[in-house]
């Protein structure tokens, strides 16, 4: 097994479900994730090939890219919010939308920015960093996977300290559950939602970024995230909307992601990956019982309705 | 009081005096322009229509502009290749059945995102059942008709695809968007495992030439070789599927029970719906036409009929369910609107001229600018206009708005000059001061000081002002008083 290929997939699982935990608890319905970590690694592949070109050894900005990349996703999330917040327009039409302009973007700009950036021999947008700093020969553990992880897990952490006893983590999480009560006790409603989708962007665009540094080699970027956005919203189910538990799902998900990647002479690859699918609907149909998400979302906040 | 009365009479004689027909007119034309119902269905329809087209033509120049592209062969290459209509007859039909699949589940609440794996699971059945008869002989493949067979066979498959998602959703109440991808997913590498498979029981067992699947028979697809395309079955199914499903909502009591559940589900279940059924049942009807998705898009286009290499070889789930749901939306789920929006889009898609990225993102503009189609409603800009650009405002009483004007205009003034009068004492008693040889504190404590008189000063002479002044309707009313007063 790849061991940075689990940590990578940990941190794409992890901040796409924090990200659509994010929109969620504040009662938005983002289905645009996937959309919207496109938009993040169409970013990061520019960046990257605008730092670090061919002739030059630029290799430790790759941190400095990922932030970049996430902060310009940020137009996604004000996009998004527009629609919803402002305008009051579907959450899944929005999330629609989103997630198409990102595909579209993405198919459109890989094909004519990768000549432009990367040299005319290149058809694609790619990855213009490799993994840095080998911690060890036997395992093939690179430092620069595990200092995003390191930066992935402090986040997460953040949040779950913020999300359990922080004031603003509190309120956060009253506004997906009643959003008039909330705002009787004078919460600028809206101005959480903001918050909340912006942040989801940012997540997402993060993910999208990590999700270009997988192999760790020059890896084209055709305008897909092969639809991990939508895994990470059904992690995000799965987890229950709970930050913890997605922390969970999400390794566990990692390892049968990475594990199915091997290749294996008795049993066809494609089998093994069909595992990861099938053990996410057997556990919603244990869990489902116990399982409930915010009850306003998908709603849109009317003040009058209170 | 004579007086009023005579005048009074010589207006209305104005109306008696203009002929009947006149009359009418203007009832008309007020009730056509202000009746509330029929503005309200106008104006609807009028903004759908202009604003589909609008943000079309938006996009398109917006793409064309930021990607460079000549726009017009658009249009130019529609009419100089012979043969393109074919495939833009076959485009059209593949966006609009996946968009009537998506709207079908859409009017009962259920979003159905698992077009793609449903169509991908019947086409995966058309091929086994054309390997199975293939393999027998047997004699149904001899005649044309056996395409009602594979007709049948893709729309169980495709509702039985949809039937576990749906029950999963009635019984154990897991959101369908969720389940519906894991399905996807699922049945993506089941299909990579029967036709690229290289090991385990009945790996590769679909699989043909160059990671396509094997072929299938002749009979059994839309595909004619006297028009060299399958463009006219494809056109019929597609126009059968839009009158009836434009039939099922418009005169069923099935279809509008449908509509009343998706509107509000517990109204549904106060009426007395079984709302679980009827949602389980518009989800599996969407997957059957799903299924017919998959019979146009495997059999409709060219003569070798079988699943595309890229959907086996590539790790993309085929995205024309995906696009379905944008032209749905995108046409505001009306079943008669889909065919004007998929021969738009299609004709985007079929211009050879434009990189496949465009159509997409042609499609993603316009969709985004559905989303924000409630701007129409919030943004006034005729309004914005008179009120903003226009100097003098079209006021109902605006003669009264005029002498109001014109009678502030003195104090107004007043109360300016004062006001710059105090500034300007302020900044020489601060200039005296700096001047002045003193402490910090001592300037600030004078300063201060001085200021306070100097505002009393401005406050009494306000004050004043305001005494004397008297708003011009307020006159009006003493001026009638003291007439009263008089009588």
């Amino acid at each position: 097994m790849n061991i940075n290929l689990i940590f990578i997939m940990f941190c794409i699982f992890a901040l796409g479900a924090a990200s659509g935990y994010f929109s969620e608890r504040v009662g938005i319905v983002n289905i645009g994730i996937n959309g919207m970590m496109i938009f993040g690694a169409m970013m990061f592949s520019i960046f990257g090939g605008l730092m670090n070109p061919i002739g030059k050894d630029n290799d430790n900005l790759f941190i400095v890219a990922l932030l970049l990349a996430a902060l310009s996703t940020t137009i996604f999330g004000v996009f998004f919010g527009f629609s919803t917040i402002v305008l009051k327009t579907d959450h899944v039409i929005a999330g629609t939308a989103i997630n198409l302009l990102g595909a579209g973007l993405g198919l459109l700009f890989t094909n004519i920015l990768g000549p432009l950036i990367f040299g005319a021999a290149a058809t694609e947008l790619r990855n213009a960093f490799p993994y840095l700093w080998l911690i060890d020969q036997k395992i093939g553990l690179y430092g620069s996977v595990l200092l995003t992880a390191l930066i992935v897990i402090i986040i997460l952490i953040v949040f779950m300290i913020i999300f359990k006893f922080h004031r603003f983590g509190l309120r956060y999480k009253s506004i997906g559950e009643n959003p008039n009560a909330s705002d009787s006790q004078g919460i600028n409603v809206k101005k959480y939602q903001w918050i909340g989708v912006i942040i989801s962007s940012i997540l997402a665009g993060l993910a999208g970024a990590i999700f270009m540094t997988r192999t760790g080699g020059s890896t084209p970027f055709f305008g897909e995230v092969d639809g991990l956005g939508f895994m990470a919203l059904a992690i995000m189910i799965t987890g229950s909307w709970k930050l913890p538990l997605i922390v969970i799902v999400s390794i566990i998900f990692s390892l049968l992601y990475s594990f199915s990647e091997v290749k294996n002479d008795n049993v066809d690859s494609n089998l093994i990956k069909l595992i990861p699918y099938i053990l996410t609907l057997v556990f919603l149909v244990i869990f489902s019982k116990w399982m409930r998400g915010p009850k306003f979302a998908g709603q849109h906040f009317d003040k009058s309705r209170r | 009081m004579s007086d009023n009365t005579s005048s009074f009479n010589s207006n209305t004689s104005l109306y008696t005096n203009s002929s009947l027909w006149k009359q009418n007119l203007i009832i008309k034309k007020d009730q056509f322009i202000y009746s509330r119902t029929v503005r309200k269905n106008t104006k609807n329809t009028l903004f759908i229509t202009t604003f589909i087209l609008l943000s079309f033509i938006i996009a398109i120049l917006f793409a064309s502009l930021f990607g460079g592209y000549d726009f017009s062969s658009l249009f130019k290459s529609m009419f100089s290749v012979g043969a393109l209509y074919k495939e833009f007859f076959v485009s059209a039909t593949v966006l609009g059945v996946a968009g009537l699949s998506f709207l079908f589940a859409y009017k009962s609440g259920l979003f159905n995102i698992g077009i793609s794996g449903q169509m991908l699971g019947s086409g995966l059945a058309l091929v086994g059942l054309s390997k199975a008869l293939t393999s027998t002989n047997s004699p149904i493949l001899n005649s044309e008709s056996a395409v009602i067979l594979s007709i049948f066979v893709v729309m169980i498959t495709g509702a039985f695809i949809a039937l576990i998602s749906g029950l999963l959703k009635t019984f154990f109440n897991i959101n369908e968007v969720v389940s519906a991808i894991m399905l996807n997913w699922i049945i993506f590498y089941l299909a990579k495992f029967f036709i690229v498979g290289t090991s385990g029981v009945g790996a590769g067992s679909l699989g043909g030439v160059n990671g396509n699947s094997l072929m299938i028979n002749h009979n059994l697809s839309l595909y004619s070789p006297v028009h060299d395309s399958g463009y006219i079955g494809a056109l019929v199914l597609f126009l059968l599927l839009v009158v009836s499903i434009w039939f099922v909502f418009k005169f069923t009591s099935f279809g509008k029970k449908i509509i009343a559940v998706g509107q509000s589900k517990s109204a549904g279940i106060y009426s007395g719906f079984q709302t679980k059924t009827l949602q389980l049942s518009s989800f599996v009807i969407s997957g059957a036409i799903a299924g017919i998705l998959a019979l146009i898009v495997y059999t409709g286009q060219t003569a070798s009929t079988f699943i595309r290499s890229d959907v086996a070889l590539g790790n993309m789930i085929p995205s024309e369910g995906f696009n379905g749901i944008a032209i749905s939306l995108v046409a505001f789920n009306n079943p008669l609107l889909i065919i004007p929006i998929s021969l738009l889009f299609s004709m985007v898609r079929a211009c050879l001229d434009f990189p496949t990225g465009l159509g997409d993102l042609i499609l993603a503009l316009t969709m985004y600018s559905i989303a924000i189609f409630a701007v129409v409603y919030q943004i006034k800009p005729l309004h914005w206009i008179r009120r903003n650009m226009m100097k003098k405002e079209k006021y109902k009483n605006s003669y009264f708005v005029y002498q109001e004007e014109e009678n502030t205009k003195e104090f107004i003034n007043e109360l300016r000059k004062k006001l710059a009068y105090r500034q300007i004492v302020l900044f020489l008693e601060r200039k005296k001061l700096s001047d002045a040889n003193l402490s910090f504190q001592e300037r600030r404590r004078k300063y201060k000081e001085s200021q306070i008189i100097i505002n009393q000063r401005y406050l009494t002479e306000v004050y004043e002002l305001k005494k004397n002044y008297t708003p011009w309707y307020k006159s009006f009313n003493k001026q009638i008083n003291v007439e009263r007063e008089e009588n």
